[in-house]
């Protein structure tokens, strides 16, 4: 058959195509399983951190069931539900993807730059010994958005941790969200007083009164302006404020199971 | 003499012909995921089993590939591994893809991986262009390894994220940013060039 012709062609790419197309399939369809226990394992580490739990790698699992629980919340009311009315997702199965697609408010000021919707459920973590209450947050920073956990004790008016997963921030400037030494200011800092959120991000070198502001990055202003913002998105009424003014959050969870 | 030009296709992109140094491909990757040597040394073993497979592939079905297709079959090859690759760091090192997040599907972009297929793997047999993949990879691997030593040692005084610089170092934060790559890239061809002089071009 001639090298060039139409038809060789056309066998090439056709047998080209169905060979890489088996190939790439195959690798996904058989690593999905480990890959989704990789990214189950990577969030229960992050929450362990934002708890300060110390771990191990091979810890992770066991101390995790030990100590934390999952609660699926439904944001527009403040209380619990077992699963959410639209797409029936439970803890278990919950995929924040899919809650924004089917089950999502729309939002007027949309602060945390969110795009304009939020989901109206959302998994929160409980740790019963410490008495913490452990919400997802995000939000824009400059160049991506942030992806993080904010820890709070005492019924929820004091952060007692906060880490941020995933972010495209630039290394070594707004990338810093990530750096322990500044995480290690927010522990102890107030964050509801009266149902008011009234901690604050203040640009680098601005802090007047250390109970309510976290110090910014140096060199990050966007990025730390974003911080500021979600964190009041999600402490605030439109975020998790219904849920965080509720009383007996970990008492009555434990009472339900 | 087979055996011998097996070696020279293997090493001689480590120095003589160094993919980097010598031809200035794929520094875009190097300026982006240098700033640890764990995460460069995940890339470079990504880069290595891409390049290798993919020149040995394109190789083994150069006679077939109609020429006026030839660059999408060759994308297409290059695409599948690279998706492969991927998946298996994903599964695998989750951590060091988390970190090398789109770079990883960027080296179906990297200039070495296409040029090392259109340019040797369209005119050698396949165990030639296998090793010839090899040895760019390793090429790469060498200036990526040799810049991410110095990013990180740098700039956050570490190795491998163990401490090895005294507490008092303080951490210089222009070594974590792209353009300081670009000045260690430079610096490296600066020194190979004054060692070998029969690698500069002809101003």
């Amino acid at each position: 058959m001639n090298r060039e012709s139409i038809k060789n062609t056309l066998v090439v790419s056709g047998l080209l195509c169905i060979i890489c197309s088996v190939l790439v399939s195959a690798a996904a369809v058989s690593l999905k399983q480990k890959q989704i226990l990789n990214k189950e394992l990577d969030q229960k580490k992050k929450i362990l951190q934002v708890c300060q739990i110390a771990f191990t790698p091979d810890s992770i699992d066991a101390l995790f069931s030990d100590n934390i629980q999952r609660r699926l919340v439904d944001l527009r009311t403040g209380e619990y539900v077992a699963e959410t009315e639209n797409g029936n997702l439970t803890v278990d199965t919950y995929s924040l993807k899919k809650v924004l697609q089917t089950d999502a408010t729309d939002l007027e000021i949309d602060p945390a730059g969110l795009g304009g919707k939020r989901e109206n459920h959302a998994v929160v973590f409980l740790y019963a010994k410490e008495n913490q209450v452990i919400i997802p947050i995000r939000g824009r920073g400059l160049w991506s958005t942030l992806f993080g956990y904010v820890a709070l004790a005492e019924d929820a008016s004091t952060v007692s941790g906060i880490t941020f997963f995933e972010h495209g921030e630039t290394p070594g400037l707004g990338g810093e969200v990530d750096n322990p030494d500044w995480k290690a200011q927010w522990p102890g800092k107030a964050a509801i007083e009266d149902g008011q959120v009234v901690i604050e991000v203040k640009k680098q070198g601005q802090v007047t009164d250390s109970r309510h502001q976290v110090d910014g990055m140096a060199g990050a202003t966007i990025t730390t302006q974003g911080v500021h913002r979600l964190v009041r998105f999600w402490l605030g009424e439109q975020g998790f404020g219904k849920y965080l003014a509720r009383p007996n959050k970990i008492q009555s969870s434990t009472q339900k199971q | 003499m087979a055996s011998n030009k097996a070696k020279d296709v293997l090493f001689d992109p480590v120095l003589k012909d160094n993919p980097i140094t010598v031809q200035v491909l794929g520094v875009c990757s190097a300026l982006a995921v240098t700033t640890k040597l764990d995460t460069s040394l995940t890339m470079c073993i990504a880069v290595i089993v891409v390049v290798a497979f993919s020149s040995a592939a394109v190789s083994l079905i150069r006679n077939h590939i109609p020429s006026s297709i030839r660059i999408i079959v060759q994308m297409t090859i290059i695409a599948s591994l690279v998706i492969i690759v991927d998946q298996f760091l994903k599964a695998y090192a989750y951590d060091a893809s988390k970190q090398l997040s789109v770079f990883v599907g960027l080296i179906i972009t990297n200039c070495i991986v296409m040029g090392r297929a259109e340019g040797f793997a369209m005119k050698n047999n396949p165990w030639d262009s296998f090793l010839d993949g090899i040895g760019n990879g390793l090429g790469y691997s060498c200036i990526l390894l040799i810049v991410a030593f110095f990013r990180e040692l740098l700039g956050s005084g570490t190795l491998f994220g163990l401490q090895v610089m005294p507490d008092m170092y303080p951490a210089n934060g222009l070594m974590l940013l792209s353009p300081s790559a670009f000045f260690l890239i430079a610096i490296i061809i600066w020194i190979v060039r004054t060692l070998r002089p029969q690698q500069m071009e002809e101003a």
